[in-house]
């Protein structure tokens, strides 16, 4: 079996990748930059003798390439799993400062990811155990006033997988959803931040292991469940206070 | 400039030295793709920094945006037949190492600690456990790439850009990010290691027994000086390859000592009563039955992983360390000079230990052969004085300090006694002379 990664050199995607390898299964590294995908691809050849490829895809952009990616999952053994870790976000992120850095934000986080899944869909619907799996944020939780565009699009990408779900049902398609807390990578790295970071190492480790598992949407660390459930029900008067 | 400037997430940092006298905060990066490394900071200067265990500030400095590569830790090559492995700078050793060790394979040259970078073994030009026998680690690295941003990703080796390579193997990340290394493997002999130790009598002796020995690992323990007129006393340890029909295993590697970890406990614990008792049973702890055992590869490679107490027993305050290279010829008139000092100043010196080395550094690193005599020393007004005429002494008597181990050695001093400094100072400002790469090492030693 094989899995393609949208995202797979860094942050949380970095350990999917090394997981899936340290399983032996056959990868397809999707990255932005070509260095990037194939040191980690590399990598993981030197370190788990699997084989992986290297694909450079920039979900930035509002035209895409496929045609190195159909390449190289050709070449592949029957693709099963589209796992889509990309993700960015940017500093001015607030209402009054939204740029053209808004527009990328929203294609990397939302757009480009459906897109991708879209077009890789028709491969894995003959697999034995088809997956796809989908990194959301907790910032989507509630809006405010920071992370604005960032957390917009993590919602449309939640609303995108329960249709995604709903489709997939009865195509024995498993879809698989997560909403991650403060997790330490780059996008987290600086922040101040009231509650516990978990490491992407265990996130990576906890995406695999779920692979086999049932369709569903699920939150990482688990007590974020509870702090959403919490934060969508705090009366306004409360919640407008909340500035950090 | 604040953190809002970098176009890569930045955060304030508390930075410190491992042995606890450099402490600073200043800018921190992580970066994890190589378009990241090729993002300009404007006009701040910057260091990559490895595994954060330098004893001496050079992987930060004040106002100094830190570039931490650890992210960088991946293999990106190897060759089999010529036994060569590419690997990027943040690929700590340790886990270079065990992923050799499975191949039968064997980095001659690695330094005490495991979390060790690849980059800060070039930096430092770290040396092993036998120097005069495998060198110092730029003999093991056949070409490096290193990221400038006025020359872009460049590849040096002895051959190409050999003056690049040169400053950089030793330089301490003053000529650029080195992003990663093409390291020489050799066929690993045997399974396991055999430890084996003598008694000796003074640091002569010390000395004649590693000069002596060309076992793969060789160096002297001298324990703790509580009466002056017994300086010296302690144990040449040497090692054999052992072929046994099971490798000796490491046992389960403790949780990697950090500059932060090593510093929690609030006071030292060292002192002259505590150094006495702790030598004494180090030197039980090697004789008898014990004087000669079976370890592992990776046990005989790391000695500290498994003896975490004795860095952390030295508290927040830290500690001093001084290496010195000291021509063979003139070890007997230092090692006299030095008993006197001991004998004046009476610092709390927690251990004494003596290498023979041979080192090729063009760089701010030991270069030449001799002796090399590492003291570990607590920190107090008493070794103060002791430090101010050990300084003295280094310049009387020839000796080269190692700059990676003493972290308050003057310029000055290292301008007359290192034989490399003058040419890597004009080398530095040739390749770099807008002087982006600075560290609190590189300030405090005028570069």
């Amino acid at each position: 079996m094989s899995y393609v990664i949208f995202g797979a050199p860094s942050g949380v995607g970095r350990y999917v990748a090394e997981c899936l390898a340290a399983a032996g299964e056959e990868l397809v590294l999707v990255s932005r930059d070509k260095r990037d995908a194939t040191a980690q691809a590399a990598d993981l050849f030197y370190r788990y003798d699997i084989r992986a490829k290297a694909v450079a895809l920039d979900l930035a952009e509002d035209t895409y390439d496929f045609v190195e990616l159909d390449s190289a999952l050709d070449d592949s053994q029957n693709v099963s799993g589209i796992i889509v870790t990309a993700g960015a976000s940017f500093e001015n992120d607030s209402i009054g400062s939204l740029g053209a850095a808004a527009e990328a934000i929203m294609r990397i986080n939302f757009l480009s990811a459906c897109l991708c899944i879209e077009h890789v869909l028709p491969r894995i619907l003959s697999a034995k155990a088809p997956v796809i799996v989908g990194i959301g944020s907790i910032a989507a939780c509630r809006g405010r006033s920071r992370n604005v565009v960032y957390a917009a699009a993590k919602r449309a990408l939640l609303s995108y997988f329960e249709s995604l779900r709903h489709a997939m049902e009865g195509l024995g398609v498993r879809v698989q959803f997560y909403q991650l807390g403060y997790i330490d990578t780059n996008l987290a790295f600086g922040q101040r931040v009231l509650l516990p970071i978990a490491s992407p190492q265990s996130v990576g480790r906890k995406i695999v292991e779920n692979l086999k598992r049932r369709s569903g949407f699920f939150f990482y660390p688990r007590f974020w469940y509870i702090v959403c459930l919490l934060l969508r029900a705090l009366p306004w008067v409360a919640f407008r206070r909340l500035k950090q | 400039m604040d953190q809002q400037s970098f176009a890569l997430p930045t955060r304030l940092s508390t930075f410190v030295s491992f042995d606890g006298r450099v402490i600073l905060t200043t800018f921190h990066q992580r970066p994890d793709r190589y378009r990241h490394l090729e993002l300009a900071s404007g006009s701040i200067p910057r260091i990559a920094r490895g595994g954060g265990l330098s004893y001496v500030g050079a992987g930060f400095g004040a106002g100094v945006l830190v570039q931490e590569m650890t992210l960088f830790s991946r293999i990106l090559a190897y060759d089999p037949t010529d036994r060569l492995v590419r690997v990027e700078a943040g690929a700590r050793i340790g886990d270079i190492l065990s992923w050799a060790l499975r191949r039968n394979l064997y980095l001659p040259v690695v330094p005490g600690y495991p979390a060790i970078t690849v980059g800060g073994c070039i930096a430092a030009d770290v040396h092993g456990k036998n120097p005069r026998l495998d060198g110092t680690f730029r003999e093991w690295v056949q070409a490096i790439t290193l990221y400038h941003p006025n020359l872009g990703f460049i590849q040096a080796s002895p051959e190409i850009h050999g003056d690049l390579f040169d400053a950089t193997c030793g330089g301490f990340g003053l000529t650029g990010i080195v992003v990663d290394a093409t390291l020489k493997l050799v066929t690993l002999p045997a399974g396991s290691v055999r430890l084996s130790s003598i008694r000796v009598k003074s640091l002569h002796h010390g000395a004649e027994c590693v000069l002596n020995s060309a076992a793969p690992l060789s160096y002297t323990w001298h324990g703790g000086v509580l009466n002056p007129s017994r300086i010296g006393d302690g144990l040449a340890f040497s090692a054999e390859w052992e072929a046994t029909t099971t490798p000796k295993v490491a046992p389960r590697a403790r949780r990697q000592l950090t500059s932060e970890s090593r510093g929690r406990l609030p006071f030292c614990l060292w002192n002259r009563l505590t150094v006495a008792a702790a030598s004494s049973a180090f030197r039980a702890g090697n004789s008898g039955n014990r004087r000669s055992r079976t370890i592992s590869v990776r046990e005989s490679c790391f000695p500290f992983e498994q003896q975490q107490m004795y860095h952390r027993l030295f508290g927040r305050e830290g500690f001093g360390e001084m290496q010195l290279l000291i021509p063979t010829a003139d070890f007997g008139r230092f090692v006299e000079r030095l008993g006197d000092i001991i004998r004046h100043h009476r610092p709390t010196i927690t251990f004494m230990s003596i290498k023979a080395f041979r080192g090729g550094s063009k760089a701010l690193t030991l270069s030449g052969e001799g002796l090399l005599l590492a003291i570990d020393y607590v920190r107090s007004p008493a070794a103060d004085d002791f430090e101010s005429s050990m300084d003295r002494l280094i310049l009387d008597t020839g000796a080269q300090p190692n700059v990676s181990k003493d972290s308050r050695i003057s310029g000055s001093v290292v301008r007359q006694s290192l034989p490399g400094y003058a040419s890597f100072v004009e080398n530095v400002h040739r390749i770099d002379p807008k002087r982006i790469f600075q560290s609190e090492l590189a300030r405090r030693l005028n570069i």
